[in-house]
């Protein structure tokens, strides 16, 4: 199965030159097997502890798959804050929550409930079809987008007492653009969509757009044809194309990073200005919108180059408003999660070191569950200045500067350690009283 | 008779004597309703052998028992003896049967000396004819063997009719036994005559399979029985778990003169486990102990002893029991574990079947009021109804 996977990459690769030699001035591109195509962050299997602009979290909430229900911590003193139970407990369930807010987002199939912390609950009567798989959330702002697997792009209005106060839904197809790649909320509040271009009828030339929606007036009762709304001057047509990847940067409103064929870009929205770096034949190994958002890049699929730790590896990441690379030539494996926090200087990194699937391409700390360990780098020289094992089994999370662990217990146990003191802390049997 | 003077030695206690009234109430009754049993069955089978041989000797030993320890007394005799002997036994057998009929019994719990003319000897039964009593040594009657007992209640059934219109005191000298004693030796001859008769022609062993009855009347009893859960989940959650290893050990100490009342203690030892969740085991263990006093009433005091169940008993146990319990909990990657205790009154009713070689079957049901909280579970037992037990009792 793993060499055949292995062998579909080398396949692949080869038939990417082979068109390319066909096609004079596409450029020698492997294709993005990874590519995200997402509106936000994706769901993986377990839960999501803060939004991508938020500050550092103190508190999380947690899907925990061995009970069915969702837990709340409070990671600096330790302990177990409340138990809640979840609508179809059965199904996947995605969790945003904002460690200031005094609700959680919970999403499964079919299903978006805010979950008051006091315990009351406030569901939504929005039906989609699909399975959530990404979602945006400007907690400040209490926008929801929820991307779901059959395209469909969900916006709702949370206010501060946790109520859903708007919705709406919308299928990928924007105006006669083209239909939706990826996108974000961006810092200015705006949702910023890539679209994927309709060819010109008349020539055939296909043109990629970059547009801003208004949320505020496209879940507005006043948006009659129920059709996501931007301004003209929010529409860019865009010489980048295939643009799979758009990323607010949260110290400045107005860029988007974007990743596009063959290209790493970072665009003004007002000024339209986009300055972009060269990505050559390079895969994605990791996207990652948390904190600061970074693409990480390897040069090769190869595995057996991978295995020994001879990987060279580019980070791609914005600070002050430019563009900017880190390279690895040998480090570790296979990138789980990676959080970058510029104002700290540090790049966090969750990995595997154990090889046993060999596609661990933009995976998550809980898409593999042995072999993990926890690496805090230092950004301007890449030195390593923690590195600490990850407990096997345990469902893992990045939270500010704790390491989060949830472990497989009926009974309930949690490890918080807290990574600039090396201290651990464990806390256990939360779930005795809810056993019963 | 008139010179048997009967004392009853105190040795350390209270000189007691009890009747027997023929329904086991009371140790050695079985033995000496057998040995009656044996006795009348004997002179039937003897007075079918008259019919069958005329000429048939009864004051000899049979040749497969010439090393009974009985056969010492008729090996000394002389010839003229034996015949005598067996003369005088054709012609009591109906005095014999009548006598084992009509002649009531007294135990007697401490030593009896026979007074007479030469002096004092201890003995192990004493007949008074004109009283129609016979006094037996309760101890040393039970500690006798099977033909010993029948050999000495023949010789004093003996006692108790005239031969030849004498009645038949020890001392006294008869016919070939010209001397003092004489009688004594005829009758210890003619009785162990009969018994050796009756154990050549198996009436003997007929009624032996009695014995091995099991006796109520034993001081010490061993229990073990099934557990009885004192604790129970009222709610039926998920942490109820079925108490299903265990066992409770009684031993009890039955007053021999009280009224049937007896002193017990009890020790219980008890343990469930249980899966629950995806890798969670739940361990629930209990200690009791329990101390009290127990009360016994027989449910067939009229049934002859030789129907299986004339022994059954019911027994009451009050009892003070103090119970301890451990509630684990462990799913492989934590634990917890919680201890509490319990102090209670508690009832046991339970039905005594007595099976063989004084083993019993029991059966009942017991009563407590435990309250039990697990705090680091917030879980609460308690024992709001009866349960079932079932055991097997030892007496001895």
């Amino acid at each position: 199965m793993a060499f055949n996977q292995t062998k579909k990459l080398l396949l692949a690769a080869a038939t990417a030159t082979v068109l390319s030699a066909c096609y004079p001035g596409a450029g020698n591109v492997v294709p993005d097997y990874k590519a995200e195509n997402l509106i936000g962050i994706p769901l993986s299997k377990n839960s999501k502890l803060q939004s991508s602009t938020d500050e550092d979290s103190d508190k999380v909430v947690v899907f925990d798959k061995t009970i069915r229900k969702v837990h709340h911590f409070d990671l600096e003193t330790s302990q177990h804050l409340g138990l809640f139970d979840v609508e179809q407990p059965e199904e996947d369930h995605f969790l945003i929550y904002n460690s200031g807010s005094n609700y959680f987002i919970d999403m499964s199939k079919r299903h978006v409930t805010v979950q008051m912390l006091s315990g009351e609950t406030n569901k939504t009567t929005t039906k989609f079809v699909g399975t959530p798989i990404s979602a945006s959330y400007d907690g400040k702002q209490g926008y929801l987008v929820v991307y779901d697997s059959q395209q469909s792009v969900l916006i709702y209005k949370i206010d501060p007492q946790g109520r859903l106060v708007k919705q709406f839904v919308s299928g990928p197809v924007v105006d006669t653009l083209g239909t939706i790649q990826a996108g974000d909320i961006a810092g200015n509040g705006k949702l910023v969509l890539s679209i994927r271009g309709n060819a010109d009828p008349a020539t055939g030339t296909v043109t990629d757009y970059i547009i801003a929606v208004d949320i505020e007036r496209t879940i507005a009762d006043t948006n009659t044809q129920k059709i996501l709304v931007f301004d003209a001057a929010d529409k860019t047509a865009m010489t980048l194309t295939e643009m799979s990847w758009v990323a607010p940067v949260p110290s400045s409103p107005n860029l988007v990073m974007i990743r596009s064929s063959g290209k790493i870009s970072l665009m003004d929205l007002t000024t339209k200005a986009i300055s972009s770096l060269p990505t050559d034949d390079w895969v994605v190994e990791k996207y990652s919108k948390i904190k600061d958002p970074h693409i990480i890049f390897r040069k090769t699929y190869d595995f057996y180059s991978t295995m020994n730790g001879n990987v060279e590896r580019r980070m791609y990441y914005v600070e002050n408003g430019t563009l900017k690379t880190k390279i690895q030539t040998k480090n570790f494996n296979y990138i789980l999660n990676s959080h970058l926090d510029l104002r700290k200087g540090q790049w966090n990194v969750t990995k595997a070191n154990v090889v046993k699937e060999y596609d661990l391409y933009n995976a998550y700390n809980n898409d593999f569950f042995q072999g993990r360990s926890f690496t805090r780098i230092r950004l301007n020289d890449l030195l390593s200045i923690i590195d600490t094992p990850i407990d096997d089994k345990a469902t893992v999370e990045m939270a500010g500067d704790y390491l989060f662990s949830l472990f497989p217990s009926d009974m309930g146990k949690a490890t918080t350690l807290d990574i600039e003191s090396n201290k651990t802390k464990t806390i256990k049997n939360f779930n005795i009283k809810y056993m019963k | 008779m008139k010179w048997i003077l009967l004392t009853f030695i105190c040795i350390g206690q209270m000189t007691l004597a009890s009747t027997f009234i023929g329904n086991g109430g009371q140790t050695g009754d079985v033995e000496l309703a057998v040995s009656l049993k044996q006795v009348r069955g004997a002179v039937e089978r003897i007075e079918a052998l008259k019919q069958e041989d005329p000429h048939k000797r009864y004051c000899v030993c049979p040749e497969n028992y010439a090393d009974h320890n009985l056969c010492e007394i008729i090996q000394k005799l002389t010839e003229d003896q034996k015949q005598y002997c067996d003369k005088f036994v054709l012609t009591q057998l109906q005095k014999l049967a009548r006598a084992s009929q009509t002649t009531q019994f007294e135990w007697v719990q401490s030593t009896m000396v026979n007074q007479n003319k030469i002096g004092e000897r201890v003995v192990d039964a004493v007949a008074q004819k004109d009283k129609k009593l016979i006094y037996i040594d309760q101890e040393k009657f039970v500690d006798l063997t099977q033909s010993k007992r029948m050999f000495l209640l023949t010789h004093e059934l003996f006692h108790m009719d005239t031969f030849d219109g004498k009645n038949l005191d020890d001392e006294d000298p008869i016919g070939p036994f010209k001397y003092q004693y004489g009688i004594r030796d005829l009758l210890n001859a003619a009785a162990a005559g009969i018994t050796l008769t009756s154990i050549d022609e198996t009436v003997f062993q007929d009624y032996s399979k009695y014995l091995s009855q099991s006796r109520s009347t034993r001081r010490h009893w061993v229990s073990l029985m099934s557990a009885s859960t004192p604790l129970q989940d009222d709610r039926s959650t998920r942490f109820k778990t079925s108490m299903d290893h265990g066992a409770r050990f009684s031993y009890q100490y039955q007053f021999p003169n009280l009224f049937n009342f007896g002193l017990t203690m009890h020790l219980q030892n008890q343990s469930g486990e249980k899966s629950i969740f995806t890798s969670t085991r739940i361990k629930q263990k209990t200690s009791t102990k329990a101390v009290g006093i127990t009360y016994r009433y027989f449910l067939f005091n009229n049934l002859d002893p030789f129907n299986h169940f004339w022994n059954t008993f019911v027994q009451f146990e009050i009892l003070t029991e103090r119970l301890d319990t451990d509630f684990n909990m462990d799913d492989g990657y934590t634990n917890e574990e919680s201890s509490t205790s319990s102090t209670s009154p508690a009832a046991r009713i339970s039905v005594y079947f007595p099976m063989k070689h004084d083993f019993w079957i029991n059966t009942g049901v017991s009563f407590s009021d435990h309250k039990a909280y697990f705090q680091e579970f917030d879980y609460n037992l308690t024992s709001n109804g009866p349960t079932f037990f079932l055991g097997a009792a030892y007496g001895f």
